[in-house]
């Protein structure tokens, strides 16, 4: 027989837990949404499941030319607003949570001040998530790598964009890393700049570089992507030779699909551009099943790779609608759904791949 | 159902079918009625869309286009669709995928696919570039009045007749219609040499016909290289002969830049008197690389006469010798501690600048230009 003093417990608890649900509610019902478009019919082989346009409110309130995105292991989506300097944060419901950034220069002219703090950002083109929740930046115009923690927090930055890293990279003055794309690995950050691949550790300390400026095997032309396959394999989109090439995680070649397209300005050489597999491929990410999704800009899809390269699909056509595609340009992956930075529609786009 | 009326049906059917036909004949490979909006209304009515997109023969040095993005259309390739939709194009202007020609050229051109683009400067100072050929803002010549020297307005392919990408490039990449390799032209960066600094990469040389067009902004004449004469296709009260007195840009003159005080050696810092543009203290064009082979003596470099780009480049410093030692951005691998021998810095002439008048000046000079320009060429011991 329950007690007159157990009662009221009992009722106790059943308040509070419908106070928690009423404040639940009330949380959903006034915090900010963003500009967002649930589902729609799938178009060429992908099936929109969110299309993201910006947080929906402050002086910025659409995303321009985003250029990456990411889902963390946190289940939030980042995207990379790059012409607005920013990361935008989003449930993967679409609901924004909070954005980060704002324009700084850490590598000013002689006579100009360096306007850069921690957690500013020049022209951020790529984006990747740690385990942990640790939010690995590609900050281009400043040649550096920012770390964020999973509230936006800046937590420091590598390589100091003032000095020369290992033999030489492609930032500014020959010092930094102009780094177009980043992928957080175990213990080991791979970023992409303009013609090699250069290994850090995640507190930002030197390991290696592998690649040089060209069109053979193992060397790049302008990498706008990199990802790291589970077993380790680094997975660089070769952009300007248009091809995907596979590493080792030391550099070593595993193989490549596409081929490289360029042209010496003085011979003149012509390739024969006819079994291309790739038109521009500019982002890549790896699937959970370890298959590799492969953003292609000028053939406006989604290329879906092996494990070893093969071509397994081509999803995705041109347009504006929700699941189409607008010089895409990168791309991030979490179960089966990827989140495309559809870049010239201005918004990111979360996608399932109807295989 | 009387005559009178079967008549009338045969005659409103056989008006139908008649007014159809003038329909049913519209040939759509024949464009009547674009209008402004579509980009395409100066062209002339009634010509067929092959009469501008032709069949590309690859044989043909008139059609011969390049592989990679710009070029490479035939039979077997779907390039044209990289940019250009025909149907359910996302922007209206020419189905390009953005809303004019400069956003869709810096959809790579950002950086990210090359160098040289805008919004470098802005991006290490936080401010507009001091001087620009400025994109999709204005129609105005500075100087290209042949007669009195002073500005002329023209229109050109971009909003409202401004100035945009491919007034003189030409994305299309048809190699007849563009420049030789510009081969007076100074090393480009990270194209040269491997991380490892071990060995260069000869296959990337310099040397590039950078998709500009021989008739640039529409120009009645055709110039094939990439010099002054290009410029003054332009810049037409700014060439020899025009109506107004100008620094002499050209050898054709009675004026011969021949009797500079230029090094005696590359190793020296001895100087004789010899034609300006070979070494030059100011500016001496870089060795280029072809195929492993290196030479000093580019075709450009051969004419006495200078070019406008030895006053008029990115900003570096007029009164040092202009000597690359290493590809740009790199340290000399002897002082890898040492400065670096990137000089000029950003190499986006002549898209902009951060000295006024896209003017070679000292960094961080104010003056539009200071006496250094003068005595880069007018050595004061002479």
């Amino acid at each position: 027989m329950m007690t007159a003093r157990q009662g009221f417990g009992l009722l106790a608890v059943a308040l509070a837990v419908l106070l928690i649900i009423l404040l639940l509610v009330l949380f959903l019902l006034l915090s900010p949404r963003g500009l967002v478009t649930q589902g729609g019919a799938a178009v060429a082989g992908l099936e929109p499941v969110l299309t993201i346009e910006g947080p929906g409110r402050g002086s910025e309130p659409t995303f321009r030319r985003p250029m990456d995105a990411a889902i963390g292991s946190n289940d939030r989506i980042y995207v990379v607003d790059s012409d607005h300097n920013r990361i935008a944060v989003f449930t993967r419901r679409g609901r924004f949570l909070f954005e980060f950034g704002g324009f700084g220069i850490a590598k000013p002219l002689p006579g100009f001040d360096a306007t850069w703090e921690g957690g500013l950002l020049n022209f951020p083109l790529g984006i990747d998530v740690d385990d942990r929740g640790d939010v690995y930046v590609a900050d281009f115009r400043n040649d550096q790598i920012q770390v964020f923690d999973a509230e936006g927090e800046f937590l420091r930055r590598f390589p100091d964009p003032t000095k020369r890293v290992g033999q030489g990279g492609s930032g500014q003055d020959g010092t930094g890393i102009a780094v177009t794309d980043v992928a957080v690995a175990g213990d080991h950050v791979y970023a992409a700049d303009s013609y090699q691949v250069v290994v850090f550790t995640t507190r930002g300390e030197f390991v290696r570089q592998f690649g040089r400026p060209g069109v053979e095997p193992g060397a790049f032309d302008r990498p706008n992507g990199i990802a790291v396959a589970p077993d380790g394999t680094v997975i660089v989109a070769d952009s300007n030779n248009a091809r995907i090439q596979a590493f080792s995680p030391e550099g070593q070649l595993k193989w490549a699909v596409g081929r490289g397209v360029h042209v010496s300005g003085i011979t003149g050489e012509q390739r024969d551009d006819s079994e291309a597999v790739f038109g521009l491929p500019r982002g890549v990410a790896v699937l959970d099943d370890g298959t590799i999704a492969v953003v292609d800009s000028f053939e406006y899809e989604i290329v879906l790779l092996s494990d070893e390269g093969q071509v397994l699909g081509r999803f995705g056509q041109r347009g504006a609608s929700p699941g189409q595609l607008n010089l895409p340009n990168g791309i991030g992956a979490a179960g089966d759904l990827v989140i495309v930075a559809d870049k010239e529609n201005n918004r990111a786009q979360l996608l399932r791949l109807v295989k | 159902m009387g005559r009178p009326l079967i008549i009338g049906i045969i005659i409103a059917a056989a008006l139908m079918f008649a007014g159809a036909t003038s329909a049913f004949a519209y040939d759509e490979l024949v464009y009547e009625d674009l209008d402004a909006e579509s980009g395409l209304d100066h062209l002339e009515p009634g010509r067929d869309c092959i009469d501008c997109h032709g069949i590309v023969d690859p044989e043909d040095p008139e059609q011969k286009t390049r592989s990679g993005p710009h070029g490479g259309y035939s039979s077997s390739t779907t390039k044209c669709g990289a940019c250009h939709s025909v149907h359910a194009a996302p922007a209206y202007f020419m189905l390009l995928p953005g809303p004019t020609i400069k956003s869709v050229c810096e959809s790579c051109h950002d950086g990210t696919g090359g160098n040289g683009v805008y919004g470098v400067i802005k991006a290490r100072t936080g401010e507009e570039p001091l001087s620009a050929h400025r994109i999709e803002t204005t129609n105005i010549i500075p100087g290209g009045d042949p007669e009195t020297g002073g500005p002329r307005a023209q229109p050109f392919s971009g909003p409202g007749g401004t100035l945009t990408c491919t007034d003189c490039h030409s994305p299309h990449g048809i190699e007849g219609r563009m420049v030789e390799p510009f081969l007076g032209d100074r090393y480009r960066s990270d194209r040269y040499i491997s991380s490892d600094s071990s060995e260069v990469a000869t296959e990337y040389a310099t040397a590039s016909s950078r998709l500009l067009r021989r008739a640039p902004t529409g120009a009645d004449t055709s110039v094939t290289v990439y010099g002054t004469g290009w410029c003054a296709t332009c810049h037409q009260g700014r060439a020899n002969g025009s109506g107004t007195h100008n620094h002499p840009v050209q050898q054709d003159d009675h004026f011969y830049y021949n009797r500079l005080p230029v090094l005696t050696s590359l190793d020296s810092t001895e100087t004789t008197l010899g034609p300006l543009g070979q070494s030059n203290l100011g500016y001496r064009m870089p060795e280029i690389t072809v195929n492993g082979e290196t030479t000093r003596t580019p075709l450009q470099q051969e004419s006495p006469g200078p070019l406008c780009q030895q006053c008029h480049e990115d900003v570096r410093d007029a009164t040092q010798e202009f000597k690359i030692t290493e590809p740009d951005g790199r340290p000399d691998d002897d002082d890898p501690e040492g400065p670096s021998t990137d000089n000029p810095r950003f190499q986006v002439f002549p898209h902009e600048s951060n000295a006024q008048r896209l003017l070679i000046v000292p960094p961080g000079t104010s003056a539009a230009y200071t006496d250094a320009l003068c005595l880069n060429c007018h050595h004061w011991e002479e």
